[in-house]
């Protein structure tokens, strides 16, 4: 008797969970007909956590079905996570089309978890039409792995209430800009005297924010002898830059008492007025506002400072990438879904009023529409068409919302190689400098170039 | 209520029952171990020879490309700062045994005490095990703010101390994320060493007490010998848990400040998910599971040559 | 009768020097419960701070600005109701694999002494040795293409249910508690002619409360604030957990700290009235099912 207790337990036990099984297996749907191009498209917004976003889908799709009633488009929320991508795509969970940050391009790409969209990209006039350091950011051995969906350049943003309280303003208002680093340093102290409030900050848990200061100080971080690449930052002007940092912290005690900050820490602390200026992509602003009801006449901007190499700034973005699983008409499918969103090269009418819509949700939530975006098309008359779209809804008061490209700025993408590598050896440079006083910087920094050069050029390339 | 092993025990004789006892004991046992072994097998023993396998293979995402010999050992470990994590686990393991070993035996012997109020005192203590981890390292991320609006800068400084730097101070980085590691586990710990405690015989104490011995003596005599083997073992498996520790640094630190606090399996880990390198991530990982074995051998050598003194 | 729950008796506490260890016991256990307490009761305070009084400096012990309203704004962003739904359904099956998959693996293992048996528990406490992060990926493609069946169970708890099933530590657990048990009474019950089944529900069971509350009590807790696995897993909207909806608030960049803090708090209320609730019927089977002389 006890056998068959134990046994039916037993039993029960492993029946109950195959009938789940099998039930959890005729659950799962089967997609769309065999007559129609079927395409997942990720990034999809959910109903209950963004209900502006949904709508606009909803218009998309059903332009989409309008237009091309042959092509079916799947929704899939997938949105991109750099911890579970590699076992999401490696089981065949990544939607056909997928959005991803511009610094995990080449990583995808070389994982094989990427598709090479040359052909379609050239078909569709994507090659021409872009501006070339946007290119720079989809191109991965000659080969074209994704369609930007926007670009940002990485400017600096100002902190309107603690410029006012420290009386960096002109006559009209508006902030006094530091043009180039000793004035930055100038400013950054004169906010702490008057303020009490760090004057100047920057994510030091992401190196990627730190290129652009780094390349304006003149720091060339590798370079490509015979086929090989050789890194080349132990030099004096990376010296010149981690002594700057150092002096900012320890000397003239500009920084925030937290050090180990994301970019999400320094948007908080920028929106709650306890930062007066940073480096920020231009897309933070809006991000800031909508997140932490920052008011848009809070905010300020301008052109990266100039240092003893000009003024460089790192070119990013948002890039559509596609799943290598997808089959030629998938991927016209999705193009085609491209020029429906207004992604594409052409704009139609349709197009176009589904750009104003959008423009029209975001008036009305109070975020800063400008004219002074980066563009990533280069050709004029789809430049032209986007500004005129806008047009109505511009709300920025102009003494304070600058572009943030200048004509003496130079742009350039990330480092060729190993880029994301290079990121978390600059941060620890930096956690370090920040941290211990008597950082012996030469040391440091000759140790970091020959780490790198040991642990990931010489091995990954 | 007579089961047929007792019936047949009297019916056939006693060698030939003791085999089908065997024998019937031995299926009995085996179907209990069934949907265990199916569980195991599937989520942890098939994945895991795979993993291992991959350890040694070039890897394309999650593929093997090419059979690259120990190509990806010798890559891992040469790398500059294997060393340092290495050494960083040691230490999370050394600080996790001193703050947290031995915490949760002291806290359940006071709560095996307690008359009243002890309902309170056991919620409180495992209070912190229902703050689920993610919590738990936010909170803590912003109870050891640095600057002055940290909650225990606040409070230090209430004390005429501080402010201190925390997390930020790469010495006492690892010692801190333990004393959270600590904090969110040791309530669940005390609870299985007082569910121990619990069942000690009470006329052993009171024996003990005829022969006029005190508190400690109590404590040293009748606790401690009836809690040890539940202590050895759920020492070691601290030890084997805190060395694979990386979520805690991930969430809080992100492994800095200079990789202070960034552990081996924050190593494979990067490996995998920050640059995509399957083979190499496996490698530390068997790397961390050897060094795992070591100790544990070590650990039993020494636990024993202790029992058998 | 001599009242005593540990060392201590009511005899003892007469005496002047058990009086004042009694005394600094409790004394100790009132700071270890304000160390528990306190720092999560500010920190969930706060979530009702504005954004910019969570910044501030000089900072506040209690919040000045109160800002209920945005309670109702996350309620109908997301759906709490279904959330706890889910949460509960998923730690119930968490709680039951943990207890009756590892329990009476403990259980064979430490008593049944089967063949080969010391080779499974090897294995499995092998398995507790080398790190899960080598194999993430691989337990990720079964649970999309289940072995020999080829299941998906996408969205589904029973991948989440069947890893409960194979927690090695819990399993060791279970065995290092039999294993406390003593072979002579389980002799005894047999010599009077109990089977192993009575022995079993007669003699173990009763005896192995304490272990099952734990281990339910820490499995419980556990599958509250897992999110690993049931981020990876639940993607439909349907059958995910609180806890998946946090993670992923947390990853979104455009969310407020005191926002996530709000969804945190409600979070943890849910556990924290069920324990403060079942507390004594739980920790009571502590008490009553400890083996007396």
């Amino acid at each position: 008797m006890k056998m068959k207790i134990v046994k039916s337990i037993a039993l029960v036990l492993v029946m109950s969970m195959c009938t789940c099984l099998i039930s959890a297996c005729g659950t799962s749907k089967k997609e769309g007909d065999d007559s129609k191009v079927s395409v997942k498209i990720g990034y999809w917004p959910q109903k209950d956590v963004s209900p502006d976003n949904y709508k606009l889908y909803e218009g998309y799709l059903a332009a989409m079905n309008e237009k091309y009633p042959e092509i079916e488009i799947i929704p899939d929320h997938y949105e991109y996570a750099a911890d579970t991508f590699l076992p999401a795509a490696a089981s065949g969970q990544i939607p056909n089309m997928f959005r991803v940050p511009f610094t995990e391009v080449s990583k995808i790409v070389k994982a094989g978890y990427a598709a090479d969209i040359s052909e379609k990209f050239k078909e569709f006039g994507f090659d021409t039409a872009l501006k070339d350091s946007v290119l720079d950011l989809v191109t991965v051995d000659g080969k074209y792995y994704g369609v930007p969906y926007n670009a940002y350049i990485v400017g600096m943003i100002y902190n309107v209430k603690l410029f006012e309280e420290a009386g960096l303003v002109d006559e009209e208002g508006k902030p006094i800009y530091p043009t180039n680093f000793e004035e930055l340093r100038q400013t950054a102290i004169t906010i702490k005297e008057k303020t009490g409030k760090a004057g100047f900050t920057f994510p030091t848990n992401s190196g990627w924010m730190l290129m652009s200061m780094a390349w304006s100080f003149g720091v060339d971080f590798m370079e490509q002898i015979d086929g090989k690449w050789t890194a080349t930052f132990d030099s004096p002007e990376m010296i010149n830059l981690m002594q700057y940092i150092s002096d900012l912290k320890w000397k003239d005690n500009v920084l925030p008492e937290n050090i180990l900050l994301a970019v999400k820490d320094v948007q908080q602390l920028f929106a709650t007025d306890q930062v007066a200026c940073t480096y920020a992509p231009t897309d933070w602003a809006n991000g800031m506002i909508s997140a932490y009801g920052m008011s848009k006449d809070n905010i300020s901007n301008s052109p990266v400072p100039a240092g003893p190499a000009g003024a460089y700034t790192q070119i990013g973005g948002d890039i559509w990438m596609v799943s290598p699983d997808t089959t030629s008409e998938q991927m016209d499918a999705i193009f085609k879904w491209l020029d429906i969103r207004g992604n594409g090269l052409k704009l139609d009418d349709s197009a176009i009023e589904r750009q104003k819509e959008r423009y029209k949700t975001q008036y009305e939530k109070n975020e800063a529409i400008t004219n002074m975006d980066f563009s990533i098309f280069k050709e004029a008359e789809r430049v032209e068409q986007i500004k005129k779209a806008k047009e109505e809804y511009l709300n920025v008061d102009e003494k304070r919302w600058n572009t943030v490209y200048s004509d003496n700025l130079i742009l350039r993408a990330e480092e060729p190689v190993d880029a994301q590598q290079l990121y978390q050896v600059i941060s620890s440079i930096v956690q370090e400098i920040l941290t211990n006083q008597n950082a012996d910087i030469p040391a440091l920094v000759k140790q970091a170039n020959s780490n790198f050069q040991r642990d990931f050029l010489d091995k990954n390339n | 209520m007579k089961s047929d092993v007792s019936i047949s025990k009297s019916r056939i004789g006693i060698h030939n029952s003791m085999m089908s006892d065997k024998i019937k004991r031995n299926i009995t046992g085996w179907l209990m171990l069934l949907p265990g072994c199916i569980c195991f097998l599937i989520f942890v023993i098939q994945p895991m020879i795979v993993g291992i396998y991959l350890s040694f293979f070039e890897t394309k995402g999650f593929e093997a490309v090419r059979f690259a010999g120990l190509q990806n050992y010798k890559d891992v470990i040469t790398d500059s700062l294997f060393i340092k994590t290495v050494w960083n686990s040691v230490s999370y393991t050394f600080w996790s045994i001193v703050i947290g070993g031995f915490t949760p035996l002291i806290v359940a012997m006071m709560l095996n005490e307690v008359v009243r109020g002890k309902a309170f005192f056991r919620f409180s203590a495992y209070f912190p095990c229902i703050i689920p981890g993610i919590v738990t390292a936010i909170m803590w991320k912003i109870l050891f703010q640095p600057d002055a609006n940290g909650f225990l800068n606040m409070i230090f400084g209430k004390l005429g101390l501080g402010p201190f730097q925390w997390l930020q101070n790469a010495t006492m980085t690892i010692p801190l994320i333990n004393v959270t590691m600590a904090w969110a586990g040791f309530g669940g710990t005390a609870l299985i060493y007082l569910a121990s405690l619990q069942s000690v015989d009470h006329s052993l104490y009171e024996a003990a007490e005829i022969d006029g011995a005190s508190f400690w003596r109590k404590i040293w005599h009748i606790q401690l010998p009836h809690v040890s083997g539940l202590l050895k073992m759920l020492l070691l498996m601290q030890i084997m848990g805190v060395f694979k520790v990386f979520q805690q640094p991930l969430a809080m630190t992100g492994g800095g400040p200079n990789n202070a606090s960034t552990s081996i399996m924050l190593t494979a880990y990067n490996y995998a998910f920050s640059y995509m390198q399957v083979g190499r991530s496996s490698a530390v990982g068997m790397i961390a599971g050897i060094i795992l074995c070591g100790f544990s051998i070590l650990y039993f050598r020494v636990t024993r040559k202790k029992d058998s003194v | 009768m001599k009242e005593r729950t540990g060392i201590i008796s009511n005899v003892n506490y007469k005496k002047g020097s058990y009086k004042v260890i009694y005394w600094s016991i409790i004394v100790l256990l009132v700071i270890m419960a304000a160390i528990c307490i306190l720092p999560v009761a500010w920190v969930l305070i706060s979530s009702v701070k504005s954004l910019d009084e969570f910044y501030s400096v000089p900072p506040t012990i209690l919040p000045r600005s109160f800002h209920f309203e945005a309670i109702p704004e996350l309620f109908s962003r997301y759906d709490f109701t279904k959330l706890y739904g889910n949460t509960l359904l998923y730690c119930a099956g968490c709680v039951l694999f943990n207890i009756t998959i590892n329990g009476l693996m403990g259980y064979s293992l430490s008593k049944m002494k089967v063949k080969g048996g010391v080779v499974v528990f090897t294995i499995i406490l092998s398995t507790y040795m080398l790190p899960t992060t080598v194999c993430m990926a691989p337990v990720y493609k079964n649970i999309i293409k289940f072995p020999i069946f080829g299941f998906n169970l996408m969205n589904s708890y029973w991948p989440l249910w069947m890893m409960c099933g194979a927690s090695a530590y819990n399993v060791i657990l279970f065995k290092s508690f039999f294993d406390d048990l003593p072979a002579g009474l389980l002799e005894a019950a047999k010599l009077d002619g109990c089977g192993d089944l009575s022995v079993f529900t007669r003699i173990v069971l009763p005896l192995s409360k304490p272990i099952i509350a734990t281990v339910a009590i820490m499995a419980f807790s556990g599958a509250w604030g897992d999110f690993f696995w049931p981020y990876m897993i639940l993607k439909d909207n349907n059958v995910q957990t609180i806890m998946v909806k946090i993670y992923a608030m947390q990853q979104d960049t455009q969310m407020g700290i005191n926002t996530l803090l709000l969804a945190i708090t409600f979070s943890i209320i849910p556990p924290a009235i069920l324990f403060v609730f079942f507390q004594k019927h739980i920790m009571n089977g502590f008490t009553m099912s400890g083996i007396k002389g």
